[in-house]
């Protein structure tokens, strides 16, 4: 079964997220900050991240980076609230899977998965 | 005058009944000077009836004033084909009337005169007054005349033997020989004696010692009066009964005064050989007209090459027509006021007599009789300067000043600055003279400034106002992710063949808890939208409405817009937040600004009344717009309602929110007069 981590500061869009993900068969974990996600192991163990982009301490883009600095390449799905072109280019250069933009459907979430774990 | 021409096709009487309309006396001669033709306002004005003056000769009809018959007008007319001027005529009832005429002749194909048609306005009154000031002037010149005169009595015998001699020799002309030589003038000076002198006579020419004074006369005269003794002579020679002058004379001390010289030859003199003289120090009077030569010079000059535009008006009709009106008892102000009609025919009744250089280029005109006349076509888009001015000449204030527009004769629209003094000197002949300054290049500076401030407030308001959405959207776009993404899953976990309960349960109880999360953030926006508390002090309402006034008091004449205060006086104080209540009353008073914006400007006005209410004070603001559609009444105060352009429409919902917050309320109406009418009370304690 794949395993999917969710990073999100925001506890109950964690669990939402956690639940609607373990609801179509993958398995899936919450972590609150980027570091905690670190400190219990990083991508290790997981086909996927879905981090929030703006979160207190390491942001999603700066994790991106710190886990490419470590040839890691595991696929990295990110979520924001907000919709500036210019954090739409950062993203992309970081060399994130997808981005998507809150409030987003289920079926966007599970596309990118998807498409994550094909990769 | 086309009634004129229908006369001969129509037949007398159509044109008959169309000149009956006209106030002016209308009558028609034939070269005879029979009376053809009179109209109804000839009857009233001569006190002829129609049928009592046609046939009848003008002439026999209305008697002239003697000095005025045959004066050539005829003649004149028939040559340039018509005449303008003044005649004195007597009524049927013998009354004297002053009538200013003009005639224009008729002619037939070949040139041959058909007729004259005189157009006549009875200007009595107006002769009056001039004919009353000439008197005024006349006994000014009188009271000079009335002052203590010195009188002197001259043996003239001595210079009757040196004329005799002079005959003898041969001299027939006494004039060109005087003339021709001065020294024999002085040598009759010299054998002229005084033989008396009066006390005004001793105290003007001498040092008080009448005896130094009875000597011959050279002392006297300085050589620049010598033709003035000369024509003295001649005048006695030629039997004058006297010969007056102003000329020169000189005290015993030397000093040279004006005189107001006067010989006499009254018969008993002659017969004793003696002549009286009387003399009038006048070199006061001299030096005050030398005076106003001088200040009228000074005034010429400054008129003509004042950098700003000068017009000179003739007020005079003007006057006359105000002195009739309050005659019968005729509210003036309020006829300003009220009525247009009114203001029109001021507009016509002064006249420019006078301008100077500068008015011609304002006026883009090259001559200055292309101003002359009327003042109407310089105010046709302003009219409403002249009523202010008038009101304030009327409340006898010394002059008069605004910012304001004129049409030029070049079809341009300039602002200006106007200014009107009314010295009472000058009043007092009919005569004003107003300033204009050009304002082209300041006002369009401040209108280009103005925009600059607009267009910066909108963008500052419309970055706010992004800022702020975006802050929202953020802010609130958390929860509603986060309780469409626990519904989804919720959803999800249900379809399931075997659905989780215990899992859908969970994901209901966070979405229960965003929409709290959601609600919270929106009462904390709010609170930061929302002023800070606010203060409650003592007010006065009249005080209130005249800071309002004072602070918009620039718009209100920029746009022309009169302000009428109706404020009751001894009202109750109220309770109450200064900032917000002025926030309020120049609020309403903007939107009446606004809505007038459609209407012609002479008619724009607000009028704000307060008076006391149950409990407080209650406040109205009408204006002269159009008012509100009917189907707009109901949502007026509603958030986000504008009927403007470019309204934000939050301008009324903050004036009821205010209003309410103070215990009062507000409504809108249409005012009978069917501008906007605003109210709103507020109460003595301040609160809801």
């Amino acid at each position: 079964m794949p395993q999917v981590s969710i990073i999100d500061d925001d506890e109950s869009l964690r669990g939402a997220l956690v639940s609607l993900v373990r609801s179509f068969g993958y398995g899936a974990s919450g972590f609150d900050s980027a570091e905690q996600f670190l400190a219990a192991g990083g991508a290790a163990g997981f086909d996927c991240i879905v981090t929030d982009i703006h979160m207190p301490g390491l942001s999603g883009i700066e994790l991106k980076q710190r886990l490419a600095a470590a040839q890691d390449t595991t696929p990295v799905i990110m979520i924001t609230a907000r919709s500036e072109p210019a954090l739409r280019e950062r993203v992309r250069d970081s060399g994130a899977m997808c981005l998507l933009t809150k409030p987003f459907e289920a079926s966007e979430l599970i596309a990118c998965i998807e498409q994550a774990l094909v990769a | 005058m086309a009634a004129r021409d229908d006369s001969g096709r129509a037949g007398a009487g159509d044109a008959r009944d169309l000149l009956d309309l006209v106030h002016d006396s209308i009558f028609v001669r034939d070269r005879a000077g029979c009376i053809r033709s009179w109209n109804a306002a000839s009857e009233t004005l001569y006190g002829w009836t129609r049928e009592q003056a046609i046939g009848r000769r003008v002439n026999d009809l209305l008697p002239l004033r003697r000095a005025e018959r045959d004066a050539g007008r005829d003649a004149q007319a028939i040559e340039t084909g018509r005449w303008e001027g003044r005649l004195v005529r007597t009524a049927a009832d013998g009354r004297t009337l002053t009538i200013e005429a003009r005639w224009s002749v008729r002619r037939d194909a070949a040139g041959e005169v058909i007729e004259i048609i005189e157009t006549g306005r009875d200007v009595t009154e107006r002769r009056e007054i001039e004919e009353a000031l000439h008197r005024s002037e006349y006994r000014y010149r009188n009271l000079f005349q009335a002052m203590a005169a010195a009188f002197w009595e001259i043996d003239f015998a001595p210079i009757g033997s040196m004329l005799r001699e002079l005959r003898a020799s041969g001299v027939t002309d006494f004039a060109a020989h005087f003339a021709a030589h001065p020294d024999y003038v002085r040598a009759m000076i010299r054998a002229a004696r005084v033989i008396d002198v009066n006390e005004q006579g001793v105290a003007l020419f001498g040092r008080g010692d009448k005896p130094e004074l009875l000597r011959d006369l050279a002392p006297f005269w300085p050589d620049e009066s010598l033709p003035v003794f000369a024509a003295s002579v001649l005048a006695a020679i030629g039997r004058k009964p006297n010969y007056v002058t102003e000329t020169p004379l000189r005290t015993l001390d030397g000093r040279i005064f004006d005189a107001l010289f006067t010989a006499a030859f009254p018969p008993e003199s002659i017969a004793k050989g003696t002549l009286l003289i009387g003399v009038i120090d006048v070199s006061d009077r001299t030096a005050a007209e030398a005076d106003l030569r001088h200040s009228e010079t000074r005034y010429r000059t400054l008129f003509h090459h004042m950098p700003v535009a000068l017009l000179q008006l003739d007020m005079r009709g003007l006057f006359v027509r105000i002195a009739a009106l309050q005659a019968a008892g005729a509210d003036v102000a309020a006829m300003l006021e009220g009525d247009a009609a009114f203001l029109d025919e001021i507009l016509q009744l002064v006249a420019v007599d006078e301008v100077n250089q500068a008015a011609l280029k304002l006026f883009g005109v090259t001559a200055p009789a292309d101003l002359y006349g009327p003042i109407a076509p310089a105010w046709q888009v302003r009219p409403d300067t002249i009523r202010r001015s008038l009101l304030a000449r009327l409340r006898g204030e010394i002059g008069y000043v605004e910012e304001t527009k004129i049409a030029t004769r070049d079809g341009r629209v300039v602002d200006v600055l106007y200014n009107i003094a009314f010295p009472p000197l000058l009043t007092d002949l009919g005569i004003n003279v107003v300033t204009f300054m050009d304002l082209t290049d300041r006002v369009e500076a401040q209108a280009a400034l103005q925009r600059v401030q607009a267009d910066f407030a909108r963008a500052a308001r419309i970055a706010t106002l992004g800022e702020l959405t975006a802050s929202i959207a953020h802010e609130v776009n958390q929860p509603l992710a986060a309780i469409a993404t626990n519904g989804e899953a919720g959803l999800r976990w249900l379809s399931r063949p075997e659905p989780d309960i215990e899992e859908v349960r969970q994901l209901n109880a966070r979405m229960v808890a965003d929409a709290r999360r959601a609600a919270d953030i929106i009462k904390r926006i709010r609170g930061i939208a929302t002023p800070s508390a606010p203060t409650r002090a003592e007010l006065s309402v009249n005080a209130l409405v005249e800071e309002a006034s004072l602070f918009l008091a620039h718009e209100l004449q920029a746009q022309g817009v009169t302000l009428r205060l109706d404020l009751a006086p001894a009202l109750p104080p109220v309770r109450g937040d200064r900032t917000q209540l002025q926030q309020v009353l120049v609020n309403l008073m903007v939107n009446a600004m606004q809505a007038m914006a459609g209407t012609r400007s002479a008619r724009r006005a607000i009028t704000v009344r307060s008076r006391a209410a149950d409990d407080g004070v209650a406040i109205e603001i009408e204006d002269s717009g159009p008012g509100f559609a009917p189907e707009h009444l109901g949502s007026l105060f509603a958030s986000f309602f504008t009927t403007k352009p470019d309204g934000m429409g939050i301008g009324l919902s903050i004036c009821r929110s205010i209003i309410d917050d103070h215990g009062g309320r507000i409504a809108a109406a249409n005012a009978p007069g069917g501008g906007a009418l605003f109210s709103f009370t507020l109460s003595a304690t301040g609160s809801p």
